[in-house]
């Protein structure tokens, strides 16, 4: 097995609210290895969101080590940054509102200087293409969107910076069951093309089933289970993964019949 | 035209004050730009004398009577509105950039820069406009050019505060992390993310500005502060005019009017453009 490609050892986060500490990320430590596509489980407030900032480097973490290609994670280094994006849960705050899709989408490509000057236009319509929209776009802005249509968008412009890794916090969270499907399938498309590795942090266990391979399930700032996701569906080993997987709304019979 | 079918526009009209408000700013911005062709005595905004003709009431050849050297009250108060307008707009040039990067600058980095940015903004916002502007002034000779310092003096903070808590708001939207986590410099980020999405409330603020700023302006000229004679301005006819009430009413009551009707003017259009981007002051 080859050298994973994020490793996350003994990382502690604490917040100073007031005069008391709060633990949000507790000793954590796991792997990710590339081409992974890891989802990190839990409910509000177990420390989901805070490791997604540690890995993105916006948050420090108190104690511990996150490397990425046994680089320490710094959020000033542009080689870095640029490796390991992000896709923000609500599509609607997450493009400017006075830039249009053309301009959002040249930004990174002009950060990281992707390609020269006068192929920006070819390479952002070759962005579109991956996720499913075209040309037509260029010019429009976000209010002329819908949530479907912008959560592509983010997608493209994580794509922009050719990262290696991209954190997706609830992605689908804010679309209707339709178009979630549609955005996974696409997600799933898309890592096959570029090789990506993703990393998912949700509470919907029904996406977390459709679209990882690993799991791991958090509470509290601790991971309590960490596995296939389809052994951690099959046989959970925690009382808590077990009441997050009877807490999955189902449709059958069968299926409710099914649950741990 | 496009832009009588847009939407904005549609919204902007529903409301007959907001109208009324853009007809009169611009009606007045047309008149004192082309002021030379638009009035009956054009060298009457000058140092011009026509004793035989002094003291008239209004009638057809002059409509709001002439002063006590013959000249025409209607050209001058056209040519004031030109010295106001022309106030108003060098004032916000000035204070509108300069209190809006120090907003943003605070709002942004926060901390100890935030600090000291915003404490001074209070302590200017903590002393009466026209007291401020009057000190000033005292130390400065009263001319247009002193007086439009003045007055920039004690506008910046207001665009401080202003741009400071939108700043603040919009620091944490989505697309300002997403920007960050792109890769975007500070500098981009300040200017390309925030900045433009403070621009509705700026453009409002601005608006409602300049009547307030031109009724400043009028009342350190009117107080002998602000711009001197021979340069028509609608303070400074106001302030002379007065010592003939109420037997030659005409000299001061439409210069008093001209000053209504401009602050007015800007002030119901301000309201109209609140109302269309739908922003907090």
């Amino acid at each position: 097995m080859s050298e994973p490609l994020l490793k996350i050892q003994n990382v502690k986060k604490i917040f100073k609210v007031g005069f008391s500490n709060v633990i949000a990320v507790n000793d954590v430590s796991f792997n990710i290895e590339k081409h992974d596509s890891v989802s990190i489980v839990g409910e509000s407030g177990s420390g989901k969101t805070t490791l997604a900032n540690l890995i993105l480097g916006i948050e420090e973490p108190t104690a511990g080590t996150i490397l990425y290609n046994d680089k320490k994670i710094n959020f000033n280094d542009k080689g870095l940054r640029k490796k390991i994006q992000f896709v923000q849960q609500n599509p609607l705050s997450s493009l400017n509102p006075k830039k249009t899709i053309y301009q959002t989408l040249e930004l990174p490509l002009k950060i990281h200087n992707i390609c020269p000057r006068e192929d920006v236009k070819s390479k952002i319509i070759e962005l579109l293409r991956y996720v499913d929209l075209d040309q037509s776009y260029l010019e429009r802005h976000p209010y002329s969107l819908s949530g479907g249509q912008r959560q592509r968008i983010s997608v493209a412009r994580a794509l922009a910076c050719e990262p290696e890794i991209i954190i997706f916090d609830e992605p689908t969270s804010a679309l209707d069951v339709l178009i979630q499907l549609k955005i996974l399938n696409l997600l799933a498309e898309i890592k096959e093309k570029l090789n990506l590795t993703y990393i998912f942090i949700t509470h919907d266990l029904a996406v977390v089933r459709n679209i990882s391979d690993k799991t791991i399930v958090m509470n509290k700032g601790n991971i309590v289970e960490m596995n296939d996701t389809q052994k951690v569906f099959e046989s959970p080993k925690q009382e808590y993964t077990k009441e997050l997987i009877r807490s999955i709304p189902t449709i059958t019979d069968e299926e409710e019949a099914a649950k741990p | 035209m496009k832009l009588f079918k847009s939407r904005g526009w549609y919204k902007f009209s529903k409301n007959p004050l907001s109208v009324l408000g853009l007809l009169i700013v611009s009606l007045i911005v047309l008149m004192a730009v082309f002021a030379n062709y638009l009035t009956p005595f054009p060298e009457h905004a000058g140092p011009f004398v026509d004793i035989p003709n002094k003291i008239k009431s209004p009638s057809s050849t002059y409509f709001f009577g002439t002063d006590k050297i013959g000249r025409d009250s209607f050209s001058r108060i056209i040519f004031g509105y030109r010295t106001s307008l022309y106030l108003g707009v060098i004032v916000l040039c000035i204070a509108v950039p300069i209190g809006t990067s120090l907003g943003l600058v605070a709002g942004y980095f926060g901390g100890k820069i935030d600090a000291i940015i915003m404490r001074i903004t209070d302590i200017f916002l903590s002393i009466p406009p026209l007291v401020l502007a009057l000190s000033i002034m005292a130390f400065l000779k009263p001319t247009l050019t002193n007086a439009m310092i003045a007055v920039s003096m004690m506008w910046w903070p207001w665009y401080t505060r202003l741009v400071y808590n939108l700043t603040r708001s919009i620091k944490n939207e989505g697309f300002v992390v997403s920007a960050r986590i792109v890769g975007a410099s500070n500098f981009h980020i300040i200017f390309k993310e925030i900045l433009p999405n403070c621009s509705a409330s700026l453009i409002t603020k601005i608006t409602l500005d300049m009547g307030f700023v031109i009724l400043i302006g009028s009342s350190l000229s009117f107080l002998g502060l602000g711009v001197q004679p021979p340069t028509p301005d609608l303070g400074t006819m106001v302030s002379q005019g007065s010592k003939y009430l109420p037997d030659i009413w005409w000299l001061s009551v439409f210069p008093g009017l001209a000053i209504l009707v401009i602050v007015l003017g800007f002030n119901l259009l301000g309201d109209g453009l609140k109302d269309l981007f739908d922003v907090e002051l």
